[in-house]
């Protein structure tokens, strides 16, 4: 199975390679984040404990890791459902569905570890590698979370146009909406109450508790793994059928 | 003879439409069979239950005697499978395309380079295989489409209108390829008369997802089913 596993994320290295240069400016979100988000907002937020440029690391790490790994996991999915040799290989359906979570998280570590590196940079390494490796560990809920959302909607469309409203959609609600930037204080009590149990921004609340040095809250976690066990399931039931169905 | 693959009883719905009911049938060892009917007949749903595409939903399925339900990825070894359309990766060339599947097979992308050039030098595309598929035409992506579903040499091979967007040249360097391979188990579909008189010694006529003819092509020319074709081939 690993065997499969690992030339499946080969496969879809390669294909993600010939078209690397459509996604340098998703890799470079961090860098675009911190310019455009960090640097100016910290003029606006003076009330905040750490100082903001500290606290919207969160953001920097977070949401460009599931904004790349999530764009990247539609075109390589795309180009799967696209192909119709790939499911006469010898390779069970288990093992294409398990790839593509494999490949999202690949593709969020590679823009984790750079984007943390950056953040480090700038900030005088004030992150040591556990505290990195522990937000990580907390996002990978909310990769795996956003990669089924990403799998459901690359098994329902093929229209270009809903791909661009998706990723759109993904930039804005992960961007303003989650607290990653903007402090979920200043939305109304209508909409903190709303977001209070999303899984992803659950994620978010704890990252930034690890970043100000306190302790995790693990019910968030667990309310986080929760529903990544009940996205998983949903899509793996949906690529299932969409592969045992597909006939033209 | 001894048969390559059994139909039994076999059964298959897509959205709750019954589209290949109670099928029966074998194909012998190292024969030529093809599959001939209209568009949308079902044929390629056929080649596609075959190669593991789709999955059936009733009755049983054997290949050179192993049940496909039992071991799917064993048996998907000694399958070799060219779809209908062209689903080749846009963004690689040729070659890339060709080998990218390769290692599932357990071949070593060295070697699958190797037997790729080979492959496309007998085939007469070797002047393309660095080429992306939007830089070369139809024949030459169809070509390429052959030669990897044929890198593993597998026993059985299954060509889903091998010569649709062919040229004649293309075309017959295709079937001349197709006939060297006598040891091989040869399964195509076409909406063709001639390719079926030409390269099969067995065919089955389907329409609307029902097999109304199997047997061989001289008997064929005799049914009610013949002037149906020959129909067929004047549209």
């Amino acid at each position: 199975m690993m065997n499969n596993l690992i030339l499946l994320l080969k496969h879809d290295l390669i294909l993600v390679k010939n078209r690397i240069y459509v996604y340098v400016l998703f890799f470079l979100l961090p860098v675009l984040f911190i310019l455009f988000f960090s640097i100016p907002l910290s003029f606006v937020f003076t009330d905040i404990k750490p100082i903001y440029l500290v606290w919207s690391t969160t953001g920097v790490s977070a949401i460009s890791t599931l904004i790349f790994s999530s764009v990247l996991l539609l075109e390589v999915f795309l180009n799967r459902q696209d192909s119709q040799f790939i499911f006469s290989v010898p390779i069970k359906v288990t093992n294409y569905i398990s790839s593509i979570y494999f490949f999202a998280f690949f593709m969020a570590l590679f823009e984790f570890s750079f984007s943390i590196f950056l953040i480090n940079s700038l900030n005088n390494y004030f992150l040591t590698f556990t505290e990195c490796f522990i937000i990580f560990l907390l996002l990978i809920p909310a990769i795996l979370i956003l990669s089924s959302i990403t799998i459901i909607l690359g098994c329902y469309t093929k229209e270009n146009i809903s791909f661009i409203i998706y990723i759109f959609s993904l930039f804005i609600v992960c961007s303003f909406g989650l607290g990653a930037f903007f402090p979920l204080n200043i939305y109304p009590d209508i909409y903190m109450g709303f977001i209070e149990f999303y899984p992803v921004s659950c994620t978010i609340f704890n990252i930034h508790r690890v970043i100000a040095a306190d302790s995790i809250y693990f019910s968030l976690l667990v309310v986080s793994i929760i529903y990544s066990i009940f996205f998983i399931f949903i899509s793996s039931v949906m690529v299932n059928s969409k592969i045992k169905e597909r006939l033209y | 003879m001894e048969a390559s693959i059994s139909f039994k009883s076999l059964s298959k719905k897509i959205d709750k439409k019954s589209i290949l009911a109670g099928l029966s049938f074998g194909i012998e060892k190292h024969s030529n069979f093809s599959f001939y009917g209209p568009i949308s007949s079902g044929k390629s749903a056929i080649l596609k239950l075959i190669s593991g595409l789709i999955y059936k939903d009733k009755g049983y399925l054997y290949i050179n005697g192993k049940d496909i339900n039992i071991n799917p990825v064993d048996i998907k070894f000694e399958i070799g499978y060219m779809p209908q359309k062209n689903d080749l990766y846009k963004n690689l060339n040729l070659l890339d395309n060709i080998v990218l599947y390769s290692e599932f097979y357990n071949i070593s992308k060295e070697k699958a380079k190797n037997k790729t050039k080979i492959l496309s030098e007998k085939l007469n595309i070797n002047n393309y295989i660095y080429k992306k598929p939007f830089e070369t035409n139809e024949c030459i992506n169809k070509i390429a489409i052959f030669i990897r579903s044929i890198l593993h040499n597998p026993n059985i091979i299954l060509l889903d209108q091998p010569t649709t967007g062919l040229d004649l040249y293309y075309e017959e360097i295709l079937w001349d390829y197709i006939s060297e391979s006598s040891d091989k188990t040869i399964i195509f579909s076409t909406n063709k008369l001639s390719e079926v008189k030409a390269y099969s010694e067995r065919l089955a006529y389907i329409e609307d997802f029902s097999i109304k003819y199997i047997g061989d092509c001289d008997s064929f020319l005799d049914t009610k089913y013949q002037y149906i074709s020959n129909d067929i081939k004047k549209i």
